[in-house]
């Protein structure tokens, strides 16, 4: 047919080529630059992942530990740490610590300073109380400390209490309140160190008295607490060096992990819990890998020293007290080619270290 | 040549021949006879002309030309040809639950929430920085994201069709790849200002709200490939997999999960899902069998921006409509923000409502665009104006009364339903003991639901400016409304810009729909 031949009509648009439809003929390159955008946006994607993971990386909980020359610290048994000695902005605490309580917004205080840590609560009528309670949470095989204070000046009229509560984790998700707490409770001129159980839902958890110091008015405004608890039925607590009580054959019902509250409450008054050297680490001795067979080895704190000698796959485990289970020591380790001085070591309980070069 | 002699030679087989010449010259791949006596239509024939070569009428003329079509387009073009359904039906159930998949994505993330408490950026356990950083990152990826995602759309379909490979790459180059440059800019303004001269929120938290920013924005902005594309399946793949990940992730915490490292696992969750639907768009969902197009059919900048901008605009608008009450009721107005958890909690629950609008609104489109269009333009001539018009408007309304329908249902629902659950579960509890918040974000959030409806519809007529038009009077109205109620409180500013905002932007919406399809022609080629 001549019209199939030879069209009677030019194409519509010459100059685009319609009509021989020039979109389905190959450009050269097209698919080689379709491709090199394939591989940005793959590149781009990898670099998406990455940069996420670098900006959500959390600031650790305790500071780092440099280990001295011939030391590797292997695992740290250290869950969270924090000396309070340098004045820290609030909202850097609470990257670590979250801030609540009774008392009505405004009432209640934080405060880092190069003194500690202070929970404090402003002048009020009710009982009340604010705290600053650790977002991380460890347990059950842990030991918690905090050297805690009160203020010196005797309560006169209204009540004041300094607590350190290791309260189960599980509020979030049951909203029981079951904790051990130890405080310092002043009122009428004196005061009285005192460690309890608590149960409660959502607020107003009841306190069963385990043990109290007799009340007067020249009581220590300060003690290094240390408390390590199974949640169940064991529970033992120092002052400083000294185990103040001990038991296994409670009921507690505080099912781990634990959270710790570093309190404050009062009625009637304004009043400062003062809080130093707080840490919770694994209550595992600290264990050094990698020694010769046989060889003894010592670490040597400022309380005095803790032996150990090395098994036959050359491992030592040395058990520190719970009360010194953080802290800077000497390890010596002696063996058969010679003795090795480790100084300025900054151990926790649960480490595990490895010994090179030996 | 006489007009005589053209009469002459248009009488016989050879002015079909010039007709489907001219019509291939136009349109290399007509679909079907519609499209035919559309073109013929545009280059100037009549009912007389087609009657002078020997048809009844136009739609008779296209049918015996489009029959001729296969002499003049070339190999690749025949395969398009394929035939449309010319009778249709109004959308039913089963395009209604179709619709519910475009919401697949919500529908899994309020799931897991119900689940295991836990969703993609948001939990039930977050502290209140966390929730500040997170609910301000949410806000600017929407903002930003939202005019990007609404030109992409429009212009990465069109181009699909064309099977134009070269200019879908250009098109996802300069809107979901520049919206996402673009909410990383204001990711990085924002963490500079909250960080850097307000001290708001912690160090770490002002970090993780740029990470936050950045992967939710390109989570949204790469799952519009697969929106366009349809992938509804790829997309439960994705989502129902991060899901499955996150209830693993807070199965295995035990009785405590440390909030700080659950929102750390959630941002690079979303992250990583985000870079697999980027790479699955970039390699599968964006992949057109076609070579790059001649020079001479490149758009320039300025005229692609001409053509996405009113959409853009729109986009803007409408997210604006739904991000900003969140901001005024974590005291925006007075300069700050803190995340307003019984706000958030209600307004949460309220905007279920737009499931089953949304689901309306993607069958009502589609219905229109698919096959309702066609089946009319088989009936219709663009001389045959009235008889169109008729038929558009009767659509349109049936449409609204069946949304209508729905709303009702769905609030009903909610305003009703929600209040029980929260004094039933102690986690929602702010359900309970607002019940009038919840009542008020739930009437704001059906407005918004009209609102969206028509627009989605006059997006179909090819009309993006009055939606444009009427989601900023919404988004003007909520300035205004929240203004004036900032006495009353951050809550009450929020919820009073969400009614008044979400009101004003369904009445114009209502407004200029009825009056687009009182006016309608056979404008529905011009999408093309």
């Amino acid at each position: 047919m001549v019209v199939q031949l030879s069209p009677v009509s030019p194409p519509a648009y010459q100059r685009t080529g319609q009509g021989h439809d020039r979109r389905l003929r190959p450009r050269r390159g097209a698919r080689a630059r379709a491709n090199l955008w394939r591989v940005e946006v793959t590149a781009g994607a990898l670099a998406l992942v990455i940069v996420t993971v670098i900006l959500t990386v959390w600031p650790a909980a305790s500071p780092a530990r440099p280990m001295p020359a011939g030391l590797t610290l292997t695992r740290s048994g250290l869950a969270m740490a924090d000396p309070f000695s340098t004045s820290t902005p609030d909202r850097q605490l609470l990257d670590h610590y979250v801030f609540n309580g009774s008392a009505a917004p405004g009432v209640g205080w934080v405060s880092a300073t190069s003194g500690g840590l202070d929970v404090g609560i402003r002048s009020h009528r009710d009982w009340a109380g604010w705290f600053a309670v650790t977002l991380r949470a460890a347990g059950p095989d842990v030991v918690w400390h905090a050297l805690m204070a009160r203020p010196s000046t005797p309560v006169g009229s209204g009540v004041g209490e300094a607590v350190l509560a290791v309260q189960s984790a599980s509020t979030q998700r049951n909203s029981s309140i079951n904790y051990v707490v130890v405080s310092a409770l002043a009122s009428g001129g004196k005061s009285t160190w005192q460690i309890g159980s608590a149960h409660g839902f959502v607020a107003d958890a009841v306190t069963d008295r385990l043990w109290q110091e007799p009340r007067r008015a020249d009581a220590p405004g300060v003690e290094p607490v240390t408390i390590r608890t199974d949640g169940h039925h064991s529970l033992s607590v120092w002052f400083g060096d000294r185990l103040v009580y001990s038991s296994h054959h409670l009921h507690m019902h505080d099912p781990p992990p634990f959270q710790a509250y570093l309190e404050v409450q009062g009625r009637g008054i304004s009043y400062v819990s003062n809080f130093k050297d707080f840490w919770v680490t694994d209550a595992a001795p600290v264990t050094v890998t990698g020694v010769a067979p046989g060889s003894h080895l010592t670490l040597q704190t400022g309380h005095g020293g803790v032996r150990a000698t090395a098994d036959s796959s050359g491992h030592a485990a040395l058990q520190v007290p719970p009360p010194e289970s953080v802290g800077t020591a000497t390890l010596t380790v002696a063996g058969r080619s010679g003795v090795r001085r480790f100084p300025d070591l900054h151990y926790a309980g649960g480490d595990v270290v490895h010994l090179t070069g030996s | 040549m006489t007009a005589g002699t053209m009469q002459n030679t248009e009488a016989g087989e050879l002015g079909l021949h010039i007709a489907a010449r001219t019509v291939v010259g136009r349109c290399p791949a007509p679909l079907n006879a519609v499209e035919v006596a559309v073109v013929l239509e545009t280059c100037g024939y009549t009912a007389k002309r087609a009657r002078a070569l020997g048809s009844d009428g136009l739609n008779a003329l296209a049918e015996r030309v489009f029959a001729l079509v296969p002499l003049y387009s070339s190999a690749s073009s025949r395969h398009a040809l394929a035939p449309v359904a010319l009778r249709s039906r109004p959308p039913g159930p089963l395009d209604l639950a179709r619709g519910l998949a475009y919401s697949s994505p919500w529908l899994v993330s309020l799931a897991t929430l119900l689940i295991s408490g836990v969703s993609f950026w948001s939990s039930n356990i977050a502290i209140p920085s966390i929730a500040d950083a997170v609910t301000l990152a949410t806000a600017v990826a929407l903002l930003v994201t939202g005019p990007f995602i609404q030109a992409f759309g429009r212009r990465a379909s069109f181009y699909i069709g064309l099977g134009d490979q070269g200019m879908l790459v250009r098109i996802t180059r300069w809107t979901l790849e520049l919206g996402l440059v673009a909410t990383a800019m204001a990711g990085v303004a924002l963490y500079l200002l909250r960080n850097g001269v307000l001290h708001a929120g912690t160090p770490a938290t002002a970090r993780l709200g740029l990470a936050a920013a950045i992967s939710i924005a390109a989570l949204q902005l790469g799952l519009a490939a697969f929106y366009v594309r349809r992938a509804f399946l790829s997309i439960g793949v994705i989502v129902g997999g991060g899901a499955a990940v996150l209830m693993w992730f807070v199965s295995h915490t035990g009785t405590y999960t440390d909030p700080t490292v659950l929102i750390v696992w959630q941002i690079r969750l979303v992250a990583v899902m985000a870079a697999m639907c980027w790479v699955a768009s970039a390699w599968w969902l964006l992949r057109v069998d076609s070579s790059a197009p001649a020079e001479l059919w490149r758009p320039s900048g300025s005229a692609l921006l001409r053509a996405v901008a009113p959409y853009g605009l729109y986009g803007l608008a409408f997210f604006a409509i739904v991000v900003l009450p969140q901001l005024v009721s974590g005291g925006l107005l007075e300069g700050r923000y803190s995340f307003n958890a019984p706000f958030a909690m209600t307004s949460g629950v309220a905007i279920v409502v737009l499931v089953p609008l949304l689901a309306q609104t993607v069958a009502a489109t589609e219905h229109l665009l698919a096959r309702q269009f066609p089946a009319w333009l088989s009936r219709f001539t663009v001389a045959q104006t009235d008889e169109f018009r008729q038929k558009v408007l009767r659509y349109w309304r049936e449409q609204l009364m069946v949304l209508g329908g729905l709303a009702v249902l769905a609030g009903g629902a909610v305003i009703v339903g929600a209040p029980r659950l929260g004094a039933t579960f102690p986690i929602l509890e702010d359900l309970a003991r607002h019940p009038g918040l919840l009542s008020a974000c739930t009437v704001g959030y059906l407005f918004l639901g009209v609102g969206l409806f028509c627009s989605q519809l006059l997006f179909s007529l090819s009309a993006p400016m009055p939606p444009l038009a009427a989601a900023w009077a919404g988004l003007g109205a909520l300035a205004a409304a929240s203004a004036g109620a900032a006495w009353a409180g951050p809550t009450v500013s929020a919820v009073a810009g969400l009614v008044a905002g979400a009101g004003v932007y369904a009445c114009v919406a209502v407004g200029v729909a009825h009056r687009a399809f009182t006016r309608a022609d056979l404008t529905y080629y011009r999408t093309l």
